[in-house]
């Protein structure tokens, strides 16, 4: 009973000491949120944004009338349920942007941002930043931080990257 | 004041005299229509520059921030002392004057994403009736209010957004009627009323109407009232209002009227009782961060026409403050 014991407990160390290390994330997400016209009432936005898993804090610009997550470190933002938090604060959620790091992936028929460590990905929308992107990166399993827009799609029987992503600017980080 | 209360019309005045008992409802003259037109003509002009906050005198149908979890609370003094006989002023033999210092307590709570909001209204009040053969003064809790907003249509761009609202409430007899003066009316009142506003950058435009169905107590039918409101608000500082939250400061010129019709008792109409008031309503707001501001503003009447023989409410003076708590 104690080896068994032992036995477990070593393994949830090494798990713990294995578990994927969050190497790829979202780290940051702007999304422009309309109606933001009077700041007085931009607490409750500011509130549900700050709720939502990975962010660390949100920085809300008025004149520009975009709201900015930014992320925990070590952790990746979760952008489901965004736009849900914009409209349960009372204002209309529009165009999202996201600083993604991964691994660009062939999956089936989609060019994918992978999370590693993590089943959920982004679909690379294809265009001239993607193809200079993946000449860059020659089928290496190099990291890249992405810059770009954000588009829910949701294509059927892909429930792990219900997301596009169209890259406007990236970095090849390792 | 006075000069606000000259008719221009002395032909139409027997016929207008005839029709205000008629209908216990105020007529508006030229004279009154000139003043309201050139009070709006004064206002329109800020709006070609391009948010602020929720206006002092005026409902707001954005039921966000300090006016979706605040608790709101301010100081109004009101000082009636001009007696005023078909609009015009005449001698008061008993030099009479009141001034009512009414606090009131409103507490808002929001449902289902901010598009409902439920709301009481709380008052503490204080009267002071001033005249030769005495004075006499009362305090104490006055007519309590419940109601609840509804956002009936929402359309929002960028630094841009256009909301209306529907209101409908209950005024509870709570206050003493029967204190020398009267602390409530006695009556169970409900007021149902619609608020649109428009915000756009620096400027915001709000426009409400409410209908007052006033009851009776006993044999007193009190009359109902339409009060009418349009307020313009501008941020005056910053200029360029970027990371939420900073400091601003906020100016206001509003317009709010209210016609009330005559009263009944056991059917009859009470001459001296209903009229028309429309006061211009200047108004600075701080607002200091997330959770809090303070608000003044200052109500001059530019139509003043009670009914018959009566004392006419000469200002208003009112400060407060609304701070976040949900």
């Amino acid at each position: 009973m104690k080896k068994l014991i032992a036995l477990t407990v070593s393994m949830l160390i090494l798990g713990m000491g294995i578990s994927p290390a969050v190497n790829a994330q979202v780290e940051e997400v702007g999304i422009r949120v309309d109606g933001l016209s009077c700041p007085f009432c931009a607490y409750g936005l500011e509130k549900k944004l700050k709720k939502i898993d990975g962010v660390n804090d949100v920085i809300i610009n008025i004149d520009k009338g975009v709201a900015t997550l930014k992320g925990k470190k070590g952790e990746s933002i979760v952008v489901e349920g965004l736009k849900d938090a914009v409209a349960d604060a009372g204002f209309t959620p529009r165009q999202i942007t996201a600083i993604v790091v991964g691994a660009v992936e062939e999956h089936g028929d989609f060019v994918v941002l992978k999370n590693i460590g993590s089943d959920f990905m982004f679909i690379l929308k294809e265009n001239e930043q993607l193809l200079e992107l993946r000449s860059k990166l020659q089928d290496t399993e190099k990291q890249v931080r992405v810059e770009g827009v954000l588009t829910y799609v949701a294509p059927e029987g892909h429930d792990n990257h219900p997301y596009t992503l169209t890259i406007e600017r990236f970095e090849v980080i390792s | 004041m006075k000069h606000c209360l000259v008719h221009i019309l002395p032909k139409g005045e027997k016929i207008k005299n005839v029709m205000r008992k008629e209908s216990g409802y105020f007529m508006i003259n030229w004279r009154n229509l000139i003043k309201v037109v050139l009070s709006c003509a004064i206002l329109l002009p800020l709006t070609d520059a391009l948010a602020q906050g929720p206006p002092i005198n005026t409902d707001t149908p954005i039921m966000l921030g300090v006016s979706g979890g605040g608790i709101r609370s301010f100081g109004k003094i009101t000082r009636k002392a001009t007696l005023l006989r078909d609009g015009k002023e005449i001698a008061d033999t008993l030099d009479r004057s009141i001034t009512s210092w009414v606090t009131p307590v409103a507490i808002p709570y929001n449902l289902y994403s901010d598009k409902l909001q439920i709301g009481l209204i709380f008052p503490y009040v204080n009267i002071n009736l001033d005249k030769t053969t005495g004075d006499v003064s009362s305090s104490g809790i006055g007519d309590i209010k419940l109601s609840a907003k509804y956002l009936v249509y929402q359309f929002d761009r960028k630094n841009k957004t256009i909301r209306v609202a529907s209101k409908a409430g209950v005024k509870l007899p709570t206050g003493d009627e029967d204190t020398q003066p009267a602390l409530g009316t006695g009556s169970t009142d409900y007021f149902f009323s619609t608020v649109a506003g428009w915000l756009e950058k620096r400027v915001g435009v709000f426009i409400e109407g409410i209908y007052n169905v006033n009851t009776s107590r006993d044999s007193l039918d009190f009359g109902n009232s339409f009060s009418y409101n349009l307020a313009l608000g501008y941020r005056l500082l910053p200029a360029v209002y970027e990371t939420y939250p900073s400091p601003q400061i906020n100016g206001y010129l509003e317009l709010n009227g209210t016609t009330v019709a005559k009263r009944e008792v056991n059917g009859a109409k009470v001459d001296n009782s209903g009229g028309t008031i429309l006061f211009l309503s200047p108004g600075l707001q701080y607002i200091g961060g997330r959770g809090w501001l303070v608000e003044t503003s200052f109500q001059y009447p530019i139509i003043n026409e009670p009914n018959g023989t009566q004392l006419a409410t000469d200002w208003t003076l009112s400060f407060g403050t609304r701070i976040l708590v949900f």
